[in-house]
């Protein structure tokens, strides 16, 4: 059997750009009312309405699933991501150019998301809940080998690039990193005190003086 | 002509192939692909079916592509400039596959990443009344944001360094800010626009797109440097997009947005104008290549389109901000 394939060349990196910038709304993953969404957060209730300051009818587990009865309070996707209406409407021109046929209107939902959901008996912030696919992916080792994975072709080319490529996350940071061991006890420490020193009763006190949030 | 559309058509079927598996959403439909694939691999096999990776499957299924190369059974005829489709496939599968974390992994990259900075820093303790009064503006601004849960409570961290004015976050709602940075703001109102900034881009998850789009670049280096020598155009254009432009295009984002969740928690958005103006006299524009241009005009027409924020409100503020952090 033959068998011979020819690619242009811009053609397949287009092909390959494709794979990883089209259609990956990082942040906010798509969800739509009757989809079962799993729970992927440790600390989450259901509230009376779709703000964190309403009354916590139930905690909820980690991955306890529930059923979406409805999207609260869109939004629509920023310029930088990749389903935001800017990158969409930009794709369908392309195609519509190459296909040579008008170019059809973006529908809302491809680039908008729901920042609470509705369930059955309340509301629940969106960013806590993801699909069954995602949800198997959901616990530490996994978790720890995906991150490890993104540092890893840093990590090849020399020792320093490891920690340079980790810094590429996160934003504002001034200076040159200077070299040090990452201190894991540490962090794990600080999120431990973090946990000891929550008082929601303190924090409504500190929104109700300065006349923030539900206080505004 | 048609040969042209022919080409043309390969090549949106490849597209659409890729983009389909790659697609997060469709991940379910993914699994029927690949297990079709591997019931196909199984049948020629006599039925044994072998367990395999989707990358590895997607690396099988294009393995025998090769471009510029004429394929005939049982030979291969490389010429020159060929590449490894399938490799290359898989290494755009594997990154992509990496940076879908679900918010655990946010959590598990951000905390793999302060580790790093807690290597080179002191901090206050959680328990310091800074911490606790930098947190709650933290979580205030949370609360107006699209991103209220988390997989762990929010961890602001104050690092000891006078030295360094700056404030920076990480996935998974990992907040730093400097006792240098404590010390230029000059009230809460511009202390909540620096930190808003920092919660913008966690809402906006801006670290996992840099990091996605580090791997973008480093695999168009990898396919363009072996196998396309002297590629500019369609690459030059990307690449520089990627590399140049995309990070004030960010930082523009998280300004608009930082002003947003300010004024949307309550905070007066025009005092992030002053702070910026100020930090940009103090930096000397050394950080000019990663910011825009134009930040506090950016700033400014959110706050002109925010409600006002009576004066009284930000002097009560002030109070408390100089009785937490200035007197000391």
């Amino acid at each position: 059997m033959h068998f011979r394939v020819k690619l242009k060349k811009p053609a397949l990196l287009l092909s390959l750009s494709l794979v990883m910038f089209t259609n990956v709304a990082l942040g906010f993953e798509r969800l739509n009312v009757g989809d079962r969404v799993f729970v992927a957060c440790e600390n989450i209730f259901i509230h009376t309405k779709p703000s964190v300051f309403s009354e916590k009818i139930k905690t909820l587990k980690f991955g306890e699933s529930l059923n979406i009865t409805g999207l609260k309070k869109l939004f629509t996707l920023p310029a930088s991501d990749a389903s935001s209406k800017e990158t969409l409407e930009r794709e369908e021109e392309d195609s519509a150019e190459q296909e040579e046929r008008e170019i059809r209107p973006v529908p809302s939902e491809s680039y908008t998301r729901a920042s609470w959901l509705q369930f059955a008996n309340g509301y629940s912030p969106a960013s806590c809940f993801v699909t069954k696919q995602l949800m198997k992916t959901q616990n530490p080792e996994k978790v720890k080998q995906k991150v490890n994975a993104l540092s890893a072709r840093q990590a090849k080319r020399n020792f320093s690039e490891d920690e340079k490529g980790d810094m590429t996350a996160m934003r504002g940071v001034a200076g040159k990193a200077k070299g040090a061991q990452a201190n894991y006890e540490k962090v794990d420490k600080l999120i431990e005190e973090n946990q000891k020193n929550l008082d929601t009763e303190i924090f409504e006190v500190f929104r109700k003086e300065g006349r923030l949030g539900e206080f505004r | 002509m048609r040969q042209w559309r022919q080409k043309f058509v390969l090549q949106v079927l490849t597209s659409i192939a890729l983009s389909v598996a790659a697609t997060e959403v469709n991940a379910q439909s993914l699994g029927g692909f690949l297990d079709s694939l591997n019931n196909q691999k199984a049948g020629k096999n006599g039925g044994q079916s072998q367990e395999q990776s989707p990358t590895q499957n997607i690396k099988n299924l294009f393995g025998g592509i090769k471009p510029n190369s004429d394929t005939t059974e049982g030979q291969v005829k490389k010429s020159g400039g060929g590449i490894n489709l399938g490799k290359t496939v898989g290494k755009v599968f594997d990154a992509h596959h990496n940076t879908i974390l679900g918010p655990m992994g946010r959590y598990y990259l951000g905390r793999k990443l302060s580790a790093h900075v807690l290597g080179r820093y002191a901090t206050l303790p959680q328990s310091d009344s800074r911490t606790k009064y930098v947190r709650s503006i933290v979580l205030t601004l949370l609360s107006a944001s699209n991103y209220a849960g988390n997989h762990k409570e929010p961890l602001v961290i104050i690092l000891r360094d006078k030295s360094v004015i700056n404030a920076f976050s990480a996935p998974g709602n990992f907040v730093f800010i400097s006792t240098g940075m404590l010390d230029f703001v000059r009230n809460e109102d511009e202390l909540a626009f620096v930190l808003a900034h920092e919660v913008a881009h966690v809402e906006l998850d801006h670290g996992l797109n840099a990091v996605k789009s580090k791997q973008g670049t480093d695999l168009m280096k990898d396919v363009a440097g072996n196998a396309f020598p002297g590629l500019g155009g369609l690459l030059g254009n990307m690449m520089g997009y990627m590399e140049n432009g995309f990070s004030a295009d960010l930082e523009a984002e998280a300004d608009r947005r930082g002003a947003e969740l300010a004024a949307k928690a309550g905070y007066n958005a025009r005092a992030g104008v002053n702070v910026i103006r100020r930090l940009e006299k103090s930096h000397g524009h050394q950080h000019a290549k990663g910011y825009p241009k134009d930040r506090t005009s950016i700033v400014a027409r959110v706050a002109n389109s925010s409600s006002q924020v009576p004066e009284k409100l930000v002097q009560i503020r002030s109070r408390r901000f100089d009785e937490i952090i200035r007197n000391r």
